[in-house]
C-alpha cells in the first residue's frame, strides 16, 4: 500500500486552544483508509518535513475532499506551521501508517487521549460510533487553556461520555487520565499521547486488549530510514510503518 | 541524445545515481513509487555480522538545511539479508548493488566481504569504516591511514568483486586515509559519509538525540564533500562514488565536475521520496543547457 505526495490548499488555521491549532485542508484524502494514520507536512524553511497525525478527514478528491490536522506548537517548525495561511498550497504525503483497527471485539471501547495525542482519536470515535461501538472519552491536559475537542467528542452522539482531567485541577478531574479511569467500566483501550500517559493506561487496562498511538521524531515518515524504530515484544516496529499503532501484545517494554 | 552512462570498475551503470546506504532500505519502501530499474544502482542499509537494534529514540535532530541521525547501523544481520531481502529485492530490481557493509573487527569485515562476494546480484562491496553513531568500530576504522589500509586489505584478500572504501570526513586528513586505502589495494572510494553534529534543546536542557551525537547530512554539507571529493580525486587515481547533500540535477553535474564518477543521493530521500526519480528525469536537460554531451565527460575536470 503506496502513500503519494499531494497538494492540499488550506482553508483555514485557527487557534482553538494555547499554542494549539486546528488546520483544515483542501485535497485529495481518497487514499486514506482509517483513523490514526497520519501525514509528513512540508514546512517552509525546515529540512525535515513534520508528521501530524489525521484528526479527521472527509472522503473526496482534490475539490471534495477534507483533512483536519490539530497540532501544538512545540518547537520553530510548529511555529511555522502557525503563520500557514487560508489559500496557501502544503506539499503533504499521505497517508502513513498503520491507523487503528476498529473491528475489533468490543461493544464498551474506551477512548483516552493525552494533550496533544489527542487528535486521531476524534476520527476514531466517529468510525466507533458509525458502527454502533459507542466509546467513554478521557482526556488529559496539562491545564483548562489547554483544553480542546471536548465538544468535538460530546456532539458526536448523545450516549458519548467525555470526562476531563487536568494535571491542575482547573478544569475536570485533577490529576491524570488515569485517576478517571478508575471508575469507568470498559472492555477496550484506544489511547493516544505521551509515552509516560500510554504506559500508565497499559498498566491501568490490566489484561484488557487495546491499540496504542506512539508519536516519535521521524525523518522520512514511511519506513526507510530507521529513524524511529522501537524495540517491542513482537520485534522491532518502525513507529512510523508499523506504527504508530502498536497493539497491547506489543507493549510489555512498556510494563 | 546525451550520454548518462558511467562505469565503476567495470560495472556498467545506466546514469551515476545510486540511493545512499541508510536512505533507501533493501528498496521495499520505495517499490511502489517508480520503477527502481531507472536508478544507475542502489547501496543498501549498512549491514553487519549480527543483527543490531541501534541506538535509542530519538535518533533524529531537524537543522538548518539538513539532519541529525542517530540510528547506530540497525540491520537484520547479514544472513538476513541475504537470505531474505536481496531476493526480495532482486524481484523489483534486476542490476548490480552496492552491497554496504559495517563491522566491529577485520574478521567481521573478511566475514561480510567473503559473503556478499558470493552473491550474484552484488557488484560492488562498499566498506563502511565511517558510522559515527557507533562506539568501539565503524568510524574507528576510517579515522586513521593505518587501519583503513588494514581493513582495505584484508577484505580485498578475500573479494573478487570491486571494493569501495566509503571514507569518514570526521578526520584531519582525508586525502591521506583516500592515499593509503588506494596503496592498499581498493578498486574505489565512497565519500563522504556523515559529519559528527550535535544539537540541545534550549528548553529542556537535554541533546536532542538519545546518543548526544549523530550524523550530519543535507545540503548543508554539500560544500564540504565537494572539497573532499576534489582533494581526494586529485591526489588518488581510482574511482569515486561522490555523497553529501546532493539533492538536484546541478548537485550531480557538480559533484562529477569535482572528481566523482558516481553519485549518491542520501538525505534527499528521506524528505522527497521520488528525489532520485526527478534528478534522473532532470540530468538530460541539465547537461544539455550545459552543453554536456556525455557526463563521463566531467568527471574531474581541471578546475
Amino acid at each position: 500500500m503506496a502513500f503519494d505526495r499531494k497538494k492540499f490548499k488550506v482553508l483555514h488555521n485557527k487557534r482553538i486552544a494555547k499554542d494549539v491549532y486546528c488546520l483544515e485542508l483542501l485535497g485529495d484524502t481518497r487514499a486514506i483508509k482509517c483513523p490514526g494514520q497520519f501525514v509528513n507536512i512540508e514546512v517552509a524553511s525546515y529540512y525535515l518535513r513534520r508528521p501530524m497525525s489525521i484528526a479527521d478527514w472527509k472522503l473526496g478528491d482534490e475539490t471534495t475532499g477534507k483533512l483536519i490536522i490539530i497540532y501544538k506548537v512545540v518547537g520553530g517548525g510548529t511555529a511555522e506551521m502557525a503563520k500557514i495561511a487560508p489559500g496557501e498550497f502544503l506539499d503533504l504525503l499521505v497517508p502513513l501508517g498503520n491507523g487503528f483497527d476498529i473491528n475489533v471485539d468490543t461493544t464498551h471501547p474506551l477512548i483516552v487521549g493525552g494533550g496533544v495525542g489527542t487528535p486521531p482519536l476524534i476520527a476514531l470515535a466517529a468510525q466507533l460510533i458509525a458502527c454502533g461501538k459507542i466509546p467513554q472519552v478521557v482526556l488529559g491536559f496539562q491545564s483548562e487553556e489547554d483544553v480542546f475537542a471536548v465538544d468535538t467528542f460530546q456532539k458526536m452522539h448523545p450516549e458519548v461520555t467525555v470526562h476531563v482531567a487536568t494535571v491542575d485541577g482547573t478544569l475536570g478531574t485533577k490529576g491524570f487520565v488515569t485517576h478517571v479511569m478508575e471508575h469507568l467500566t470498559y472492555d477496550y483501550i484506544f489511547a493516544c499521547g505521551p509515552i509516560p500517559m500510554l504506559e500508565a493506561v497499559v498498566k491501568m487496562g490490566g489484561a484488557l486488549p487495546g491499540q496504542y498511538s506512539f508519536e516519535a521524531r521521524m525523518a522520512c515518515g514511511f519506513g526507510a530510514c530507521m529513524g524511529c524504530s522501537q524495540q517491542t515484544t513482537t520485534g522491532y516496529k518502525r513507529i512510523c510503518k508499523e506504527g504508530p499503532v502498536l497493539w497491547k501484545e506489543d507493549l510489555q517494554w512498556l510494563i | 541524445m546525451v550520454d548518462l552512462s558511467v562505469n565503476l570498475s567495470g560495472i556498467h551503470l545506466d546514469n551515476p545515481i545510486i540511493p545512499a546506504s541508510g536512505t533507501f532500505g533493501f528498496g521495499q519502501e520505495f517499490k511502489d513509487l517508480y520503477d527502481l530499474n531507472i536508478l544507475g544502482s542502489i547501496s543498501f542499509k549498512g549491514t553487519t555480522r549480527d543483527e543490531r537494534l541501534g541506538n535509542p529514540l530519538p535518533r533524529i535532530a531537524e537543522c538548518t538545511q539538513g539532519m541529525l541521525n542517530s540510528v547506530g547501523l540497525q540491520n537484520p544481520g547479514y544472513r538476513h539479508v541475504i537470505d531474505q531481502e536481496l531476493p526480495a529485492l532482486e524481484k523489483v530490481y534486476h542490476k548490480p548493488v552496492v552491497a554496504n557493509i559495517s563491522g566491529f573487527s577485520i574478521d567481521e569485515y573478511v566475514e561480510l566481504a567473503a559473503a556478499f562476494d558470493k552473491v550474484d546480484c552484488v557488484g560492488i562491496l562498499e566498506i563502511n569504516v565511517s558510522c559515527p553513531n557507533v562506539k568501539n568500530g565503524g568510524m574507528s576504522y576510517g579515522v586513521s591511514a593505518q587501519s583503513a589500509a588494514e581493513v582495505t586489505r584484508a577484505v580485498k584478500a578475500v573479494a573478487k568483486k570491486p571494493v569501495y572504501i566509503k571514507l569518514s570526513p570526521n578526520v584531519t586528513n582525508i586525502v591521506e586515509i583516500a592515499q593509503a586505502c588506494e596503496a592498499a589495494g581498493a578498486d574505489g572510494l565512497s565519500l563522504i559519509n556523515t559529519l559528527l553534529g550535535m544539537r540541545i534543546d534550549i528548553r529542556t536542557r537535554q541533546s536532542v538525540l538519545a546518543n548526544k551525537v549523530g550524523g550530519f547530512s543535507g545540503p548543508a554539507i554539500f560544500p564540504v564533500a565537494i572539497r573532499m571529493v576534489y582533494q581526494v580525486g586529485q591526489a588518488c587515481h581510482i574511482p569515486i562514488i561522490g555523497m553529501g547533500g546532493v539533492s538536484s540535477a546541478q548537485d550531480v553535474i557538480e559533484m562529477m565536475m569535482a572528481g566523482a564518477s558516481a553519485v549518491q543521493v542520501g538525505a534527499a530521500n528521506l524528505v522527497n521520496p521520488w528525489a532520485c526519480q526527478e534528478i534522473i528525469e532532470e540530468l538530460p536537460k541539465t547537461m544539455e543547457a550545459l552543453g554536456i554531451k556525455k557526463l563521463t565527460d566531467i568527471i574531474g575536470i581541471p578546475l
